[in-house]
């Protein structure tokens, strides 16, 4: 009549945000070998990213199909719902990215080199800020809310360097315009990976406060 | 005849709304099953009934004392029927132990019967009172509820899980106590006639109070499993759109206050603590449930509150005792002429 669903959902929770974690940890693994001219290696990296992105798909939708089926926490359903959406955004995000610089091979000055790694940093530091928060939301929303807030900070240092990267672009004058509006795609849609955890983290701070 | 008919009338009508107070937000949120609840609901409020019932029933024969007799109980009834149907026309949860008392003030007058107005006095004081209470305990409990979850560490399935379980046994301990006053309120009436010799359909039946009581709770039971799932959905219950852990202290509130004034453990206890010495009478659940939403709303400022229909409630609180009263005078006022 009554089945504790507590430890199962809590697991695949877990698994889940652990899965994204690992997500984030290759794509820079990816970066750094695609750098290194390792493209063999960014394709099995990329094959990586592509199985956990399934996997986190099908977490996500146990997890929600459980909590429905069951009508479980009902008071913050939709908000534990949205996080879980909003949160699988993310490795689908970085799955994109994998895969546009497997096809794309964008050509990168090693000059450029640094600032692509703080930036995939930044964003990196942002998705791993965003986990420990959507982790605390299950026990305690105040630790998600200064977890989220600080998500905020670190977007912002994303946004400066992907900035700064978008003037080196332009001002290559060995660059043709076609190159240099390719670079600017990589480094929007890795910057976009800051964006989409500060609008995850943002959502989070309002369920937080609401409950 | 008609006594049993007016008696199901109104336990009927008093099981379909009560079960949905004690179960509905954990059948409203889909924690338990409406039948499984119903069953929980029927076994508690027997028990509750068949063991605690008599001490509020006493209050009947202590309020008039010269009782009147079995054949015009029924003129006590009948302005308690009326005007709970009236008061479920208009969506206005009406206390039918209330109704019973100032019903049978109104008849008493007429009927020239010793009245013990300080009793009365008395009741009208706890009927004041329990509102009053139950928005403070609700209060208190919700606060108490959420801290201890709190201190607790739990995540949120534990929680919801604890939750689920605290409902489904409040909800039970909810019925018991309510069993007394909801049986006291219904047949009551009835408790000083007892070892009664009926004669129903050629049946010789010997009526004690113990199967006063268990018939009296098991026709509050089947208003519950006829009706009650029908006020959840069209209705909806007070509570069922209340947040779990509000919901918890509603209940928990109901559970205090009713056995306070049921058991006759708790009483001895209680009195053995307080100046003020308090008894066994039938209370009101829909004012304690109402008072402890009102209470849980403070905590939102009263914001989810509708000022005019809270205002139609705690209004009908005086004006349905006034109308019973007058309905009783003139019902038994035309009888004595006829």
């Amino acid at each position: 009549m009554l089945k504790n669903h507590e430890k199962e959902l809590m697991q695949s929770i877990n698994l889940f945000l652990d899965n994204i974690l690992k997500i984030n940890n290759l794509f820079k693994t990816l970066l750094q070998k695609y750098f290194e001219n390792q493209f063999n290696d960014v394709q099995k990296v990329t094959d990586q990213i592509s199985d956990l992105e399934s996997e986190c798909d099908a977490l996500r939708r146990d997890v929600e199909r459980k909590i429905y089926s069951e009508t479980l926490i009902p008071e913050i359903r939709g908000d534990v719902l949205g996080m879980l959406e909003n949160l699988d955004k993310i490795p689908g995000q970085i799955q994109g990215n994998a895969h546009s610089f497997n096809t794309e091979k964008p050509k990168v000055n090693s000059e450029l080199n640094e600032n692509f790694l703080k930036l995939c940093d930044h964003a990196s530091e942002c998705i791993s800020l965003l986990i420990e928060g959507s982790r605390s939301f299950f026990v305690d929303k105040k630790i998600t809310i200064e977890k989220c807030l600080e998500v905020s900070k670190v977007e912002s240092k994303a946004d400066k360097i992907s900035t700064e990267l978008k003037k080196t672009i332009f001002l290559n004058p060995d660059h043709g315009l076609a190159t240099k509006v390719h670079l600017k795609y990589f480094v929007e849609i890795m910057d976009e990976v800051a964006n989409l955890s500060e609008d995850v983290a943002d959502r989070l701070i309002i369920s937080s406060s609401k409950n | 005849m008609l006594d049993i008919l007016l008696i199901a009338t109104i336990a009927i009508i008093i099981g379909a709304n009560d079960a949905a107070n004690v179960f509905g937000s954990a059948v409203g949120s889909r924690m338990i099953k409406f039948n499984v609840a119903i069953i929980f609901f029927i076994i508690f409020i027997i028990l509750g009934s068949v063991i605690n019932a008599q001490y509020p029933s006493q209050i009947y024969a202590n309020l008039v004392t010269d009782y009147p007799d079995l054949k015009k109980i029924f003129l006590i009834i009948i302005p308690v029927v009326i005007v709970t149907i009236i008061s479920l026309k208009i969506k206005i949860p009406s206390s039918i132990s209330q109704s019973i008392i100032f019903s049978l003030i109104g008849f008493s007058l007429v009927e020239k019967l010793n009245i013990e107005y300080d009793l009365f006095l008395n009741l009208i004081y706890v009927w004041l009172a329990t509102p009053l209470i139950a928005f403070i305990l609700s209060i208190l409990f919700c606060y108490l509820i959420s801290y201890l979850f709190k201190i607790l560490k739990l995540n949120i399935f534990q929680i919801d899980y604890q939750i689920r379980l605290l409902l489904i046994f409040f909800g039970c301990i909810a019925a018991f106590a309510l069993g007394a006053h909801l049986t006291a309120a219904i047949v009551g009436v009835y408790s000083p006639f007892l070892s009664l010799n009926l004669n129903i359909l050629n049946l010789n039946l010997i009526l004690d109070d113990k199967k006063l009581y268990f018939f009296g709770s098991l026709l509050i039971g089947i208003g519950a499993l006829l009706f009650s799932q029908k006020i959840v959905k069209t209705i909806g219950s007070q509570i069922s759109n209340i947040k779990p852990v509000p919901a918890l202290s509603i209940l928990l509130t109901q559970i205090i206050i009713l056995f306070s004034f049921s058991s006759n453990y708790v009483i001895d206890f209680i009195n053995s603590f307080f100046y003020f010495k308090i008894f066994a009478m039938p209370l009101s659940a829909s004012h304690i449930t109402f008072a402890s939403i009102i209470g849980i709303a403070s905590f939102n400022k009263f914001r989810e509150i509708k000022p005019k229909h809270t205002f139609k409630i705690i209004i009908s609180w005086i004006l349905i005792p006034l109308s019973v009263f007058c309905c009783s005078f003139l019902i038994t006022s035309i009888y004595r002429l006829l």
